[in-house]
């Protein structure tokens, strides 16, 4: 870890509920990821998780409402990045089930679905945890020295 | 925020170019016709990535869409342009197993079986 980032830190943003407004809970992961110490690899896997995590707290969680923010709390350690994402709505569940890519092409089925399977496949852990404010939290765990992600096609 | 997605496209006898740029996250952006052609002297489009900065799965979503499409013309599709981390996710999700990916323009376009 770079000596510059505090082992213990914690850092948190609020962000409105309004689509593009992930990139700045992305641009933030890259710039902390990278400071401490994350790989290129690791980073663009945490950045297209906190993206869907993100996405699916304004919609799922907060139903778009620009009102409600989406808070997103990054806490370092010496061998991992905790990034716990809240939504201020009522709560949600996550999807059972992973998705199939030929039924969805040949059963002519919706072609969404696709966030929660890529928060599982690019980071460490992914928790479901209820959140302070009522709503729902998202914990993405990565290991500076994390797993390689694997693929299916 | 939201930058959109550009297409601009060519076409070289029975095969269309598209070029993409910018970010490919609403599934309703672009309707997936917009993207295939109508013309029946159509048999392969080509995207070209290279310019595309962001996916998420929304834009994941309408990828989906454009092979389900190019499968009921048929259209075969092929890519380049990728970058490592995007093709690692059309990898997850099985996209490559129907949009098929190269290095670069010239051996999608000799894959599609043409020859400059």
């Amino acid at each position: 870890m770079n000596e510059s980032v505090g082992q213990e830190d914690q850092i948190e943003i609020r962000i409105p509920s309004r689509t593009g407004y992930e990139k700045v809970a992305m641009a933030a992961a890259e710039v902390i990821a990278k400071e401490m110490g994350m790989p290129l690899a690791r980073r663009e896997d945490l950045s297209t998780a906190l993206s869907e995590a993100t996405l699916n707290a304004m919609e799922h969680g907060n139903q778009m409402n620009k009102q409600q923010q989406v808070v997103v709390t990054f806490n370092l350690s010496t061998d991992k990045l905790l990034v716990v994402v809240s939504d201020q709505g009522k709560g949600f569940h996550p999807p059972e089930g992973v998705p199939n890519l030929e039924e969805k092409i040949e059963g002519n089925f919706s072609t969404w679905g696709w966030g929660w399977f890529l928060m599982e496949q690019l980071v460490d852990q992914v928790e479901v945890v209820p959140s302070a404010s009522g709503g729902t939290s998202v914990r993405l765990v990565v290991m500076l020295e994390g797993k390689v992600t694997h693929t299916n096609g | 925020m939201a930058k959109g997605l550009q297409i601009i496209s060519r076409e070289e006898e029975w095969v269309k170019i598209i070029e993409l740029s910018g970010e490919i996250t609403k599934s309703d952006e672009v309707p997936p016709d917009q993207i295939l052609p109508p013309s029946q002297e159509i048999k392969a489009v080509v995207l070209n990535f290279s310019k595309v900065e962001y996916i998420n799965s929304a834009g994941i979503a309408l990828l989906i869409r454009v092979v389900r499409l190019a499968r009921e013309k048929p259209i075969a599709v092929l890519a380049h342009g990728l970058n490592s981390h995007y093709e690692k996710i059309f990898n997850m999700v099985g996209l490559t197993n129907y949009l098929y990916i190269y290095p670069n323009e010239g051996t999608a376009l000799a894959a599609a079986g043409l020859i400059r």
